[in-house]
């Protein structure tokens, strides 16, 4: 009898040992943004603030910007590529704002992981439920003790390859010049008009 | 003059007046990345889009959003996508999607009785599928699974050749047309009432898009490209599935 009872505590506390850590970390901070970043924040300047604190510590920001340029950022010197990200990253603290203000409360719910190409890439599965249901992949990497975001994919549009395809038709457009695209970056979060969100 | 005919010679005749006007100084390997070898057209026509809907489109859906409570436009949208259904339904059947012609059948069937014609999506409450099926779907399904070039058409906005022809053949199987086709007003008002409120639900997404692109035909175009493999891959087999956009090597520098 005391063998089958230890044989149940096992078997119950299977699931907590087998705990998926890259699920946890998404969990914990999907429960952050929405509870500090979308609930908790009463204007567009609160959620910017929450946002651009988040980007700098959740985002691989680093890896990111030297994915979205591609040949062009190995053609740029580091005070144009820290011009870049500080660009960029304010863009997106303000498109991301936006459109934490478009989403209504709904769960997210995260369902698991799976390889992604290259060394310790992981895909971590969710959904918000609806009908269609909508998909969300986040592309995570470790980094000291937990995990940095890499790419989030939304119904199969990888943020990350749409900026690089959108970075690099403005390159192409203005003869490789990055000085112009970090312009039209700052340029373009300096004159942000928020979505109505009704 | 058919509906087939009437987007086939709206497209052409844009592509060939813009044409006229944008093909000059062409790197022509500059575009085949993005499987779009008529940028320069798409990106003439994508300007006029973006003028129309700029003083146009998007005034007209802010005063629809303002004027019509969120309940009503809901049901108008609702009836609209009850329309369609039928055309998702022969879809489904001419890709041997079984599962999602029941789905079909069995929603159209719910919001007709129980949602008051069309006017109420009971069936999304009781957790029945919207698959949506398209004709851009069947001919992948039938072979056709590169879609060809990369198409800007005017008015209607991001598409490719095989979904171009998707969509007409899409637009042959409203119903509405054929009950209506020979009572011209209510034929427009159909199309204008349908692109109102198919605009308002894009509010404020291209808002927040425009406001952030860089390159909005680009972002736009990328965005098509991605969302649209996905709806392929849907109704293929999995050994056919062409590989995901979104898996790709990072290329990370490590530190």
């Amino acid at each position: 009898m005391r063998k089958l009872y230890l044989f149940l505590m096992l078997m119950w506390g299977l699931p907590v040992m087998a705990a998926n850590p890259a699920i946890d970390f998404m969990n914990n901070l999907a429960q952050e943004v929405i509870e500090d970043g979308i609930q908790g924040a009463k204007t567009n300047e609160e959620r910017e603030n929450f946002i651009r604190e988040k980007f700098t510590t959740v985002l691989d920001l680093k890896s990111i910007g030297q994915f979205v340029l591609g040949s062009y950022w190995k053609k740029a010197n580091p005070e144009q590529k820290q011009a870049f990200l500080d660009a960029f990253t304010e863009l997106q603290t303000k498109t991301w704002s936006d459109r934490f203000g478009m989403y209504s409360g709904q769960e997210v719910v995260f369902s698991g992981t799976r390889n992604a190409p290259g060394k310790n890439q992981l895909y971590v599965d969710s959904s918000i439920p609806g009908n269609p249901p909508i998909e969300i992949i986040w592309r995570i990497r470790p980094k000291n003790d937990g995990y940095v975001i890499i790419d989030i994919v939304i119904e199969n549009v990888s943020m990350a390859s749409s900026y690089r395809s959108e970075y690099t038709a403005f390159l192409q457009q203005h003869q490789g010049d990055l000085k112009s695209l970090i312009d039209e970056l700052n340029n373009k979060a300096k004159n942000f008009k928020y979505s109505q969100n009704k | 003059m058919s509906k087939i005919a009437q987007v086939l010679k709206i497209t052409l005749l844009s592509w060939l007046l813009v044409g006229c006007v944008s093909l000059k100084n062409v790197d022509e390997n500059a575009f085949t990345n993005e499987n779009d070898p008529m940028e320069p057209v798409n990106r003439a026509v994508f300007s006029f889009n973006d003028t129309a809907d700029t003083y146009l489109m998007r005034p007209i859906a802010n005063g629809y959003r303002w004027l019509v409570p969120k309940f009503i436009r809901n049901s108008i949208a609702n009836i609209f996508d009850t329309l369609t259904q039928p055309a998702h339904f022969a879809n489904a059947l001419l890709q041997g999607q079984f599962k999602d012609a029941g789905s079909v059948l069995g929603r159209t069937g719910v919001n007709l009785t129980f949602g008051f014609l069309g006017m109420f999506d009971v069936a999304s409450q009781m957790g029945i599928p919207n698959p949506k099926n398209d004709f851009g779907q069947t001919l992948a399904k039938w072979g056709w699974q590169s879609g060809g070039p990369f198409v800007m058409l005017p008015l209607l906005g991001p598409s490719n050749v095989r979904d171009t022809i998707g969509l007409g053949v899409d637009s042959v199987a409203d119903v509405y047309y054929w009950r209506f086709k020979h009572e011209k007003p209510l034929i427009y008002g159909e199309y204008a009432l349908n692109g109102i409120q198919s605009r308002e639900q894009m509010l404020d997404l291209m808002d927040n898009m425009k406001s952030s692109s860089t390159d909005y035909y680009a972002a736009m175009r990328t965005m098509y490209q991605q969302n649209r493999q996905k709806k392929i891959n849907q109704v293929l087999p999995k050994s056919q599935e062409t590989e995901q956009a979104y898996d790709f090597d990072f290329e990370i520098e490590e530190e």
